[in-house]
């Protein structure tokens, strides 16, 4: 059997951002793994640190391009809490109606993703179909589909429009129903049942070593989601789900139910059945939210935060489940203008950090597949 | 504050460490610590049976006053105690690396937070000199994260 190197990188349609992997190959196995970051660094804390406050909001938006909500909410929670702004309920309801949109939104370009990587265009084609109906509810509510900019120390930055709740009951009445469609084209496909099931299992010792948290982590059993105890999530009913590994059965070739090899708890396939399953979650939470929407001004109006607005000395640590995992975010203000430090902890960074230790054993074909199973963001683990 | 866990920390790291102060608006506790200290007390905190600090979840660096402070957000899955390791450190010149040390052994996880903060503060943990990763080569080594460093945009270049 022949041993090699492979470099793939920076730039390379398997991988899911500027990255660059050095495997020891023996035959088509990986027997070691080197990953390489920081292509896509921007300096984004340091920017944060050279604009006012209210510009701070604007450069987190751009963390991470697929989940810009996330980083906003995390900031201006951590901000809010120094200066004491209170938020009207109508304005954390709005909040975190977005927030749970983004969740499905990221949810479903997991999907794609993944059809991508098992070679499956027709999926990736249905999935984003859905995706578009999402970033239709961010542009009908905010003027923009991908960096919302919306979220403001304080509340948001406008009401709901006329329409947005009908459209957002209509929206989560499509993905349930769309689930079925899912659950054929990708959890009970032959094909991606044998793609997926068993492959590079993350085992909760390598969770804990690395600090992988979110679905990655849950999709393995461990049960942790900061939207338990949260405060913002309080008062809403909704489950953590979790990789169970469990028997499947897929139709075979000539119409025949015939049980699959069972795969094992956190493999890719638990990593992606969790998300779905999240997903369902969040269109309930949706639904709640809806449902509850408090009247009242949807902005604290006791203050007006421009560019030379201070924040008071203090500093503040805030956490938020983000859809790939938790987003932490440190604030510091020495009573200036400007931020005095900006930090954003971010979930992919520890994914990222396992990944040579997960990779080792697996075939070469697999590894687009456990990449894309990763739902790694380049551009929040560079910053 | 919890006082209980306050007497508690008091108690097993008597000596340790300089004082207890809650951090931020007093959410949990905030440990200042001399850098020389911050191994054992780690390893403490991870060994202690009521307390069970097991995971970290951030290491940020930030320049205050007191020079570079790093600060260790760390908690346990078991107990789900939530603390703030503290330590400062002065740089002698804005160029000059800080030595700190390494928490790799007590929490695995910390060990790409402090490539990172070494790169971006200039700091070596363990005597680690930084590697470079993120910077481009202008400006390596000379730590922007630093309140020294002065920003410059790039001259525009532009093309015919």
């Amino acid at each position: 059997m022949s041993r090699k190197d492979w470099s793939i990188g920076p730039l390379h349609t398997s991988l899911p951002g500027p990255m660059h992997m050095v495997l020891k190959l023996h035959g088509e196995i990986i027997d070691a793994c080197q990953v390489e970051t920081g292509f896509l660094h921007r300096g984004l804390e340091k920017q944060c640190e050279l604009h006012s406050w209210h510009a701070a909001l604007f450069y987190a938006d751009h963390l991470d391009p697929e989940g810009a909500v996330f980083s906003e909410l995390v900031l201006c929670l951590a901000v809010e809490e120094i200066a004491g702004i209170m938020v009207p309920e109508r304005a954390q309801s709005i909040r975190l109606v977005l927030v749970e949109l983004g969740r499905i939104s990221s949810h479903l370009a997991f999907m794609a993703r993944m059809a991508r990587s098992v070679g499956s265009e027709t999926i990736v084609h249905y999935v984003l179909r859905d995706r578009e109906r999402i970033l239709d509810l961010f542009e009908l509510l905010t003027g923009a589909r991908v960096s919302l900019n919306f979220l403001r120390y304080g509340g948001v930055k406008g009401d709901v429009t006329d329409g947005f709740i009908e459209r957002v009951l209509d929206v989560c009445d499509l993905i349930r129903f769309r689930m079925k469609e899912y659950n054929d084209i990708f959890t009970f496909n032959a094909i991606f049942l044998k793609r997926t099931l068993g492959v590079a299992p993350l085992s909760v010792e390598l969770i804990e070593q690395a600090g992988i948290t979110g679905p990655n982590a849950r999709a393995s059993g461990v049960r942790e989601d900061s939207r338990k105890g949260s405060p913002l999530y309080q008062a809403l009913e909704f489950d953590i789900p979790s990789g169970k590994s469990e028997d499947f059965f897929a139709q075979g070739w000539r119409g025949l139910l015939a049980r699959t090899s069972k795969g094992c708890v956190g493999d890719v396939h638990d990593r992606f059945l969790v998300r779905l399953r999240e997903m369902t979650q969040s269109i309930e939470i949706l639904r709640q939210l809806v449902a509850q929407m408090p009247l009242g001004v949807y902005q604290n109006t006791s203050i007006h935060i421009d560019r030379n607005y201070p924040i008071p000395p203090g500093e503040s640590y805030q956490r938020m489940e983000s859809a790939r995992g938790r987003l932490g975010c440190h604030v510091v203000s020495d009573g200036q203008n400007f931020p005095g430090r900006i930090q954003f902890s971010t979930p992919t960074r520890a994914s990222l950090w396992a990944l040579p230790q997960l990779v080792r054993g697996i075939r070469i074909e697999d590894l687009p597949v456990v990449l894309a199973s990763l739902d790694l963001s380049i551009a929040e683990a560079d910053r | 504050m919890d006082t209980k866990l306050v007497t508690r920390l008091e108690k097993i790291l008597r000596g340790k460490i300089i004082r207890i102060t809650a951090f931020g608006k007093g959410e949990y506790p905030s440990l200042w610590l001399e850098g020389t200290q911050m191994l054992s007390v780690a390893e403490v905190l991870k060994e202690d049976p009521l307390l069970q600090i097991d995971r970290l979840e951030n290491l940020s660096a930030v320049e205050m006053q007191e020079g570079i402070v790093l600060s260790h957000f760390v908690y346990s899955s078991v107990t789900q105690v939530r603390l703030v390791l503290r330590t400062a450190f002065l740089p002698v010149s804005e160029t000059d690396l800080v030595q700190a040390p390494s928490l790799v052994r007590v929490w695995s996880m910390v060990q790409t937070f402090e490539d990172e903060i070494g790169e971006l503060f200039g700091v070596a943990f363990d005597g680690q000199v930084p590697q470079f990763n993120l910077l481009p080569e202008q400006v390596r080594g000379l730590f922007p994260m630093r309140k020294s460093f002065v920003f410059q945009m790039p001259e525009a270049q532009f093309y015919e």
